[in-house]
């Protein structure tokens, strides 16, 4: 079956019409040169952070560096904590009796930590009886506090928890769910109020508002009939 | 060196971005109109098959028509917009004034374009894309049945039943205007 002359006629005039114009073209690789470089950015931040969790990864770009150095400083005071503690740990095993002696801090209380939700890893008992010194071992050279802090503060977890929580809204401005992308977004800037990718979350917000359809006010039309 | 040679020959050139999205945008644009994207929508969708195509190009092996693939992914983008426009009814915001034509001439484009898609309207999913892709985009049926993944003849059996009921709607457009006239 073949289609009739108006049938034809109609489809030809419906294909011109359905041609993009100029404007819509330009719009449209706006749109997605915008969207192209959201994405990358968002992208990159992800490589970031992923470059800061993995060990050894670290010839990213420059941006990556000042994390980069962050975590080597980090490392360095770990290990420098650990040895120190080792060591002393050694002393306190060699020379029991006169442990005491050693500890110059042992008379004076060593100060707890002031966030209470840090381990007390740190802290010392003002007095240690002989009997316990085996017991608690590491107690000589107090290592810096931020050697030992929750896994959660340190600095590259913390990037990539701000580039997961933004990669997350993206998918959802992908997939159209504007109100999850709010609330993801929303989430962003109270959980990270001076974060590392404040900017990378406002670019989602205003591509997220690009993309916002207008709120719906007052009575609507009903569903057209198919 | 001669065999090297032949395969260099034979494989495809890297597709570069900008040509790909200035010579198949309007492609896009049709296939994702004629499957009910709607006027409004259209740009959004468009940008989104776009920035795939942008993402995925260095995956597109080049064994299928590149027609093929973006039908693929505006078909899918398509019903995932379908999908949630039944979940939430959207209101359809006045086009952005389009300054490169004339009003009538935007006027006529308008009304042949919602005559188009009204009658399309009509056809069922599956024989809407059949016929679209045949007679809109003018592929050869044989094509269109390797890219919706059909049997030869359910693809010509699809295109009979839409071309008939395609001009069942086109008669009763008719009579509706002769009706209309004085």
């Amino acid at each position: 079956m073949k289609l009739s002359a108006q049938a034809r006629d109609i489809l030809a005039q419906g294909r011109d019409a359905l041609e993009p114009t100029a404007e819509q073209r330009t719009r449209v690789r706006a749109g997605i040169d915008a969207r192209v470089a959201a994405g990358g950015a968002i992208a990159a931040v992800a490589t970031l952070a992923a470059t800061e969790t993995t060990a050894g990864a670290s010839a990213a770009t420059g941006a990556a560096g000042v994390g980069v150095l962050g975590k080597t400083i980090a490392v360095s005071a770990l290990v420098l904590a650990t040895t120190a503690g080792g060591v002393a740990y050694h002393r306190s095993r060699s020379a029991q009796q006169s442990f005491e002696v050693r500890r110059p801090t042992a008379a004076k209380p060593a100060p707890r930590p002031t966030r209470p939700h840090r381990p007390e890893h740190i802290s010392v008992p003002a007095v240690v009886p002989e009997s316990d010194a085996k017991a608690t071992q590491p107690a000589r050279p107090a290592p810096p506090r931020h050697v030992r802090r929750r896994s959660s503060d340190h600095p590259a977890t913390r990037l990539g928890r701000e580039a997961a929580l933004l990669q997350r809204a993206r998918k959802a401005i992908d997939q159209d769910q504007i109100a999850k992308a709010h609330t993801l977004l929303d989430s962003y800037a109270r959980t990270f109020p001076n974060g590392q990718l404040a900017r990378e979350a406002d670019k989602l917000r205003r591509l997220l508002s690009d993309s916002q359809p207008p709120p719906r006010i007052g009575k609507q039309p009903p569903a057209a009939p198919r | 060196m001669g065999m090297a040679a032949n395969a260099a020959a034979t494989m495809p050139e890297p597709l570069c971005f900008d040509e790909v999205y200035e010579t198949h945008l309007g492609f896009v644009w049709r296939t994702l109109a004629s499957l009910g994207v709607p006027e409004a929508d259209l740009e959004d969708a468009a940008q989104e098959v776009f920035v795939v195509v942008h993402r995925r190009l260095d995956e597109f092996e080049g064994r299928a028509a590149i027609t093929t693939w973006l039908f693929a992914i505006a078909r899918r983008i398509a019903s995932d917009r379908a999908r949630k426009r039944a979940r939430r009814e959207r209101p359809v915001p006045a086009d952005v004034a389009d300054t490169s034509e004339t009003p009538r001439e935007a006027a006529q484009r308008a009304e042949a374009r919602a005559l188009l898609l009204e009658l399309l309207d009509q056809l069922d999913d599956d024989k809407r894309e059949v016929f679209v892709l045949v007679e809109i985009e003018q592929l050869p049926v044989k094509q269109v049945a390797g890219l919706l993944g059909l049997k030869l003849n359910t693809a010509w059996s699809r295109l009979r039943l839409a071309r008939r009921a395609f001009e069942r709607q086109v008669a009763r457009h008719r009579a509706r205007t002769r009706k209309g006239q004085p």
